[in-house]
């Protein structure tokens, strides 16, 4: 990809900061922008260039309105989750639900019952969906319950105490499975890679929405704020999350809760149970698309997928009328190899409340956010002394042309993502009561003194290919087995010559102690969910390994190297559900055997034809 | 030309179908064209527009196999095929044979695959020095001289290079480009009919390398397969679950020897 193709012609101009006209938005718009976008200019293609993207096409940005997506809504579920006729290898839900769902399964305390549980269902299948206004492309999309699909899917709400079962049902012909990024919940409900449905079946999605323990109750500092979900297939992750299978999921406990009701933080939901007016979720992915309107897929872009078309909620450069008052935003960056450094066009610092899923300790001023996959960062904007009018952006000023890394921060090429417009007379000052150093959620530290173990992974590359260790992942081989309850020390090295690598971690977050030997800055330092493995650095982190037995991942989250096996897998151990007894130690690096039930796939005593399994 | 219905076109979307990109060269080589036996798929349509498959960017250069026998890449090799493509060049001391040995047994597990037109092929990366029979030799060598797999080399570097970085087996930065080592670790498969492909790394597990062929190449609805006796799931994948699982049980099953770096020490 290179300037040429970049649907912004003149990124100056589309940094003006106010008071900016019709005409001059539709400046921004680039090359031919006043055409309807149906209309494709013929395709230039690079005779050369293999890498090269096809041209984005040209639209006049920011005449969309920011699309909130909907929330997913309450369902019926039969037969009942959980119930004899909804177990692993059932008729109709055939890979049942996780064995913690179960009042008798020792993990299951009795205080994740105080609330009935909620039911939701939800489809993966084909849709077509407007991502350039006036351009019909095919994608997937997540369908709630009897409603119309949206890209990105319909957004979770969860609230601490209440657990939710989301049924999932695949229709498309390749496997699916649901990975809630940033959630504490058993392995069975984790996304795992290969604990995925083919078409036609169901699974049973169970989300305790409980807290980790800490001398006994509940620990409150570990409820996260904002969450995503997206596709987590084995081959077909990187395919899946391009085609649009990802949303938000926001929740929300009585911390959370209390700041609401001080006014520190806006209402996350309006009178009906939709989103807040004030509270506005922004997904950012990039793609790009085939003359035909298809969405470009090359399969064989090892190094990453990079789009020049720069979609927020689904829809490519779209504006959002704000009132002159504060809000927050949860951003997100869903792209699967761009990364992205957001700034407000007026130089305005945002106040960052969250980093992944957790709201800071304290809120900080921060002049730009920095998102590599995967992660999220809310802020506060307030709008209330800008003049009625007002036009301003949310830009990115990071340039990337390729799936490795960043060229690094370019005033330059700065690339408007939304454009917000201020309305109304109305003025509410300090409509919040918040500012940089604000306490939010309080950080429990993990200490030294509770570290049993350190491991070391080095992250590396391999005749055309990542390693971890020097190992390509394989979901049969558990690459670290830990002791439920116990905290260890977590050495990443990114040693790989060129490529950076947001590592994921699944089921827990992790804290950073050191980032290339020192303290990380302050956004950094409480928890975390995805960490910045950019080249030749190394990140020392601690974590806490709690509540859920199992095999889960931690992986890149460039997802074109994670299908590629830049993965590994950790088997939390602790009480066996039956027998009580610990399963036997040094499992690390050997071949084991994964749990029927708790991996939710069928044992071949149940399936005649086990499902392909690897 | 045959234009397929929206409902079609939806089906066939799976693969990330599309590709707009460059147009690979014609071959250098006057003689004639031979037909390929396998019919391409359909062509891919929507809003009347018709764009590449991906297999469309790999050059249709000739080539020259372990038997002497001149084939055009994509023509006779590629189009309306499954595929498995490594690189090896005979002279190399690094990972082609791992890359050789791994192909070899994914070529046992997919036995049944090649009755259904598998190609196998492994180019050379070094079409100065490797000869055909250089390449016979090394395919003997390694037991590999089988029926449905081709060793082959391009007429010159240039073919060479085109061929792999359509392939996605190349590096931006031009001096790792250069060294032939970054590529020789690379495998990449998929099936032209249904325009899915992917790439692995040739070190891997080769039951996972078949098993992710498998799911990659697969063809049809894929909604019976776990329940229907019928013919469901290759027997390539059902010998491979049983064989894997029977691995899991067995305890000494230990064959990858702990990364040293990955075993817990103490604080
Ligand atoms: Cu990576």
């Amino acid at each position: 990809m290179n300037a040429k193709n970049s649907p912004v012609a003149d990124p100056a101009n589309a940094a003006a900061p106010s008071g900016m006209t019709r005409r001059q938005a539709i400046i921004t718009g680039g090359v031919g922008s006043i055409l309807a976008a149906s209309v494709f200019p013929n395709l230039k293609l690079h005779a050369n260039e293999w890498s090269s993207l096809p041209q984005a096409p040209s639209f006049t940005p920011f005449t969309q309105a920011l699309p909130i997506p909907n929330r997913l809504g309450d369902a019926t579920l039969s037969p009942e989750p959980g119930c004899e006729t909804a177990r692993c290898g059932s008729q109709d839900v055939y890979h049942g639900i996780a064995p913690e769902f179960h009042p008798t399964h020792p993990s299951h305390h009795p205080d994740w019952d105080r609330l009935p549980t909620k039911h939701h269902f939800m489809e993966v299948n084909h849709a077509v969906h407007q991502f350039v206004p006036g351009i019909e492309t095919p994608c997937l999309a997540y369908f709630a319950n009897g409603t119309t699909p949206s890209v990105p899917g319909p957004t979770f709400r969860m609230r601490h105490g209440q657990p939710s079962i989301i049924r999932m049902k695949n229709s498309i012909d390749l496997e699916t499975s649901l990975h809630h990024h940033g959630a504490h919940s058993p392995s069975h409900s984790d996304g795992h890679p290969v604990h995925y449905t083919f078409h036609g079946e169901c699974r049973d999605y169970y989300y305790p929405n409980a807290a980790p323990r800490h001398n006994g109750e509940q620990d409150l500092s570990e409820n996260p704020s904002t969450m995503w979900y997206h596709d987590h297939g084995n081959d077909v992750t990187a395919h899946n999350v391009a085609h649009g299978l990802a949303g938000f999921s926001i929740f929300t406990d009585s911390i959370e809760e209390d700041l609401i009701s001080r006014k520190v933080l806006p209402a996350v939901d309006d009178a009906s149970g939709a989103q807040g007016a004030y509270d506005i979720p922004m997904a950012f992915h990039d793609t790009a698309l085939n003359p035909d309107g298809t969405i470009y897929w090359d399969p064989l872009n090892h190094d990453g997928r990079i789009g020049n078309i720069f979609l927020t909620n689904g829809v490519a450069q779209p504006y959002l009328n704000v009132e002159r008052r504060a809000y927050r935003f949860r951003f997100l960056c869903a792209n699967l190899a761009r990364v992205i450094e957001l700034r407000l066009s007026t130089g305005q610092p945002w106040l960052q409340i969250s980093n992944d899923s957790w709201l800071l300790p304290k809120a900080a001023s921060v002049s730009t956010i920095r998102l590599i996959p995967g992660k999220r960062a809310d802020v506060i904007v307030d709008f209330s002394r800008m003049p009625e009018g007002t036009v301003l952006y949310i830009e990115n000023i990071m340039d990337q042309d390729n799936g490795r890394k960043p060229n690094g921060v370019d005033l330059k090429k700065r690339i408007p993502y939304v454009q917000l417009r201020v309305v109304g007379k109305t003025v509410q000052y300090n409509s919040l009561k918040i500012g940089a150093g604000t306490p939010l959620r309080p950080h429990v530290p993990i200490t030294p003194d509770e570290i049993v173990a350190t491991r070391v992974f080095v992250l590396n590359r391999s005749n055309g290919a990542w390693q971890i260790n020097q190992q390509f992942y394989n979901a049969t081989r558990c690459d670290a087995q830990i002791k439920l309850g116990t905290a260890e020390r977590w050495i990443l090295q990114n040693k790989s010559g060129g490529w950076w690598h947001p590592l994921h971690i699944h089921v827990e977050s992790h804290q950073i102690q050191k980032l290339n030997g020192k303290a990380p800055k302050e956004v950094w330092a409480a928890k975390t969910d995805t960490s910045p493995l950019e080249d030749n650095t190394q990140i020392e982190m601690f974590m806490k390994f709690r509540t859920f037995c199992g095999p889960f991942v931690f992986h890149c989250h460039n997802n074109n190297h994670e299908d590629m096996r830049m993965m590994k897998q950790f088997e939390i151990c602790g009480p066996d559900p039956v027998t009580g007894a610990t399963k036997p130690p040094q499992l690390n690096g050997r071949f084991y055997n994964v749990d029927s039930e708790v991996c939710g796939i069928p044992k071949p005593d149940i399936d005649a034809n086990p499902h392909l399994f690897s | 030309m045959e234009k397929l219905t929206l409902r079609q076109f939806l089906a066939s979307a799976l693969g990330g179908r599309a590709q707009a990109a460059p147009t690979a060269p014609a071959p250098r080589d006057p003689a004639p064209v031979r037909q390929s036996s396998r019919p391409a798929a359909s062509p891919l349509v929507n809003r009347g527009i018709e764009v590449q498959r991906r297999s469309e960017r790999f050059p249709d250069v000739w080539v020259t196999n372990q038997r002497g026998e001149r084939k055009r890449f994509r023509s006779d090799l590629i189009n309306g095929k499954k595929v498995i493509l490594g690189f090896i060049y005979t002279r190399c001391e690094g990972i082609c044979p791992l890359t050789t040995h791994n192909m070899r047994r994914v070529y046992e597990i997919l036995e049944e695959e090649l009755e259904n037109g598998l190609q196998m092929i492994s180019l050379s990366l070094d079409p100065s020095r490797d000869t055909v029979h250089d390449l016979a030799q090394y395919a003997n060598d390694h037991r590999v001289n089988l029926p449905g797999w081709d060793f082959v080399v391009a007429g010159n570097e240039e073919d060479t290079v085109a061929l792999r970085k359509a392939t996605g087996a190349y590096e931006i930065d031009p001096e790792l480009d250069r060294n032939l080592s970054q590529h020789s670790g690379l495998l990449t498969f998929g099936n032209d009919r249904t325009n899915r492909w992917m790439g692995l790394g040739a070190g891997s597990d080769p039951e996972i390398i078949a098993k992710s062929f498998i799911r990659t190449t697969r063809e049809g609805a894929i909604a019976r397969l776990s329940r229907d006796s019928g013919p469901g799931i290759p027997l390539a994948a059902r010998r491979l679950n049983a064989r894997m699982r029977a691995a899991h049980e067995d305890p000494v099953c230990d064959v990858a020897a702990a990364a040293s770096g990955s075993i817990a020490t103490k604080p």
